[in-house]
């Protein structure tokens, strides 16, 4: 059932991905411009040769045809702004880095967003509940942009605890991770503090508790594992946001990851470097998406195995 | 007991409206009337910017340079020595229009699309509902990327953009609604007594689900606002010297070691501002929501 329900969806996700190829080849060359149109001028023999061994003297329809042919085969093409390098060199070197950002936002998330939310709903309508609960509201205005820049200053250029900047050793790791992961920790403490609420007034909890069941263990194995639905399926657009959010972060931190490499070549018009990453983050997507719908069944066995679901 | 042997009034039985009563519980939550005057005052100021303003929000004064908050520059001057309060006015009309506008460019395109698919039903509800899942599961925010960069970066293809990345969910919750309602007595009343399928749209469907949709697009605005602001962090929103929040912040953020000012003025105004719409937009969920209703 299983192995069925995945080659389903990854039969429907080839049609997704030829979609989002073909749109991005002609968004882009549809608009003025090219890799070799820059402010700084080349002799336009050079130019011309440029073009020809790239192929884009040839007809729009031709460089389709050959592009997409390249990319059943898995090769994404050279990049126009780093002559010397592919793309898939480029993904294959940005994004250990965004992954390692992004697994390790998740990670901050998921250790501070479900402890809050669950002392949250168990303290429900106290001090501690209405503090965390401010701290959310707080958490979701401020957007990520603004929360490194802060976490910089404060951490780095004032405390002197953190580097302020690059990629590599765990010091230089926490802020990053910390900006990324801060809104998603307080969407899950919302959205597991709505989740135990809801559960803790169910009749197995009940159940559980008039059979004995120490209240640590109720909470952390009877009443979690129901609450945390919400939460799973909040998973799936937040990768997704995760993706959008690190280009920000490393932005801002200067770390070397795909999300850089993706706006700086957006500038600069490099056409296979932009559509190399595009599809390799919608491919990303859906398998994310998939390993979601996959856990949320894991956890709930009333969930059936279908197509992608149709309700809202 | 005394009081049973009293005849008991009788009771003025009046109708209320779900508005009315959201409006009550609205007006007795504290926070939620503050956060209403937060947003006011922010939207008046910024409306009322070419008044309100002290100086023109693009001159520069090179002598002057970057000086902390005074009396003359109560959020201080930016490194070319121009007035961040006038700018942080100038940059809320850029944000706020554009937070307004894509909410309600989504707000049209998935009304339209959500009720349509759920309306229509059977096949072409599933292929038009799978369509959106299909977006759902695109770096969608990388294709506006793409539209700015390649195309214009003006503020129109900033509008739609940001309305084309969120009509999404509304479509499904207005999809979601049409189909709980359209099997009602009354749908099928106007359909039987000849109503076309526009007229009961806007006629008995819409209506009856305005509640959903006000206040998804209360949370919308916020959403599109940051985005504007994250697309302008990134180089793409409005070019200089005109400024949104988004603008500000990054321009601010460059320098914030030397100038703090710069970044903490717009940062809080636009967190202010993205505070209080969130919480309206929960406090209205609730106050809608007859579920939640405490009394």
């Amino acid at each position: 059932m299983v192995v069925r329900f995945i080659l389903r969806r990854l039969a429907i996700s080839i049609p997704v991905i030829f979609l989002v190829a073909t749109t991005t080849f002609f968004i882009m060359r549809l608009a003025p411009g090219g890799p070799f149109l820059s402010e700084r001028a080349i002799p336009p023999e050079i130019r011309a040769n440029l073009e020809a061994k790239f192929g884009l003297d040839q007809p729009l329809w031709v460089q389709y045809g050959r592009y997409m042919g390249n990319l059943l085969r898995g090769d994404l093409g050279p990049s126009y702004k780093y002559p010397e390098r592919t793309v898939n060199q480029i993904i294959a070197e940005g994004f250990p880095v965004s992954l390692q950002l992004g697994v390790a936002a998740l990670a901050f998330a998921l250790l501070v967003g479900i402890p809050a939310g669950v002392l949250s709903a168990v303290k429900h309508r106290t001090f501690v509940d209405y503090l965390t609960m401010s701290v959310v509201l707080i958490g979701i205005s401020i957007p990520n942009f603004v929360l490194g820049p802060l976490l910089i200053f404060v951490f780095s250029l004032t405390l002197y605890w953190f580097p302020p900047g690059l990629w590599g050793s765990p010091g230089q790791m926490v802020l990053p991770s910390v900006t990324l992961g801060m809104l998603y920790a307080v969407y899950i403490a919302r959205l597991t503090r709505a989740g135990m609420l809801e559960v803790l007034g169910e009749d197995y909890i009940r159940t559980a508790r008039a059979k004995g069941v120490g209240s640590f263990r109720l909470l952390w194995k009877h009443a979690l594992n129901g609450s945390l639905l919400p939460v799973v399926s909040f998973m799936g657009p937040a990768v997704a946001h995760l993706v959008t959010g690190s280009i920000v972060v490393e932005k801002i931190f200067a770390i070397p990851g795909l999300g850089r490499y993706f706006v700086e070549s957006a500038f600069s018009r490099d056409y296979t470097t932009v559509m190399g990453t595009v599809l390799f983050y919608a491919v990303l997507l859906i398998l994310a998406n998939l390993a979601v719908d996959i856990l949320y069944k894991f956890m709930d066995p009333r969930v059936e195995y279908q197509s992608p679901e149709l309700t809202g | 007991m005394a009081s049973i042997s009293q005849p008991v009034p009788p009771i003025a039985v009046r109708g209320t409206s779900l508005w009315a009563l959201a409006w009550r519980q609205m007006w007795r939550s504290r926070m939620v009337m503050v956060c209403g005057a937060v947003l006011a005052v922010v939207v008046v100021a910024s409306v009322l910017a070419p008044w309100l303003a002290p100086y023109p929000y693009q001159e520069t004064n090179l002598r002057l340079g970057a000086t902390p908050p005074s009396l003359g520059h109560w959020m201080g001057t930016d490194t070319l020595g121009r007035d961040v309060f006038s700018r942080v006015l100038h940059g809320g009309q850029i944000s706020l229009a554009v937070g307004f506008v894509g909410t309600l460019v989504s707000l049209v395109i998935g009304v339209l699309y959500g009720s349509i698919a759920g309306y229509r039903g059977g096949r072409a509800d599933e292929w038009m509902m799978r369509f959106v899942d299909f977006l759902y599961a695109l770096p969608y925010l990388f294709l506006v990327i793409i539209l700015l960069v390649f195309f214009s970066q003006s503020i129109l293809m900033l509008f739609v953009a940001l309305g084309l990345v969120q009509w999404l969910t509304m479509a499904r919750i207005v999809r979601g609604q049409v189909l709980s309602l359209k099997h009602a007595e009354f749908i099928e009343a106007a359909r039987l007594s000849g109503t076309g399928g526009a007229g009961i749209l806007f006629r008995h469907l819409l209506p009856n689900m305005l509640g959903p949709i006000v206040v998804y697009a209360t949370l919308t605005v916020p959403a599109v606002i940051l985005q504007e602001a994250f697309l302008s962090f990134l180089g793409l929103g409005i070019q200089a010297p005109r400024s949104s929040w988004g603008t500000l912040i990054s321009d601010g953020a460059t320098v914030m070691s030397l100038f703090p000012w710069l970044v903490f003025f717009p940062a809080a105004v636009l967190a202010a501002v993205l505070f209080s719409l969130n919480f309206l937009g929960d406090g209205l969920r609730d106050a809608l929501d007859p579920r939640l209703r405490l009394d």
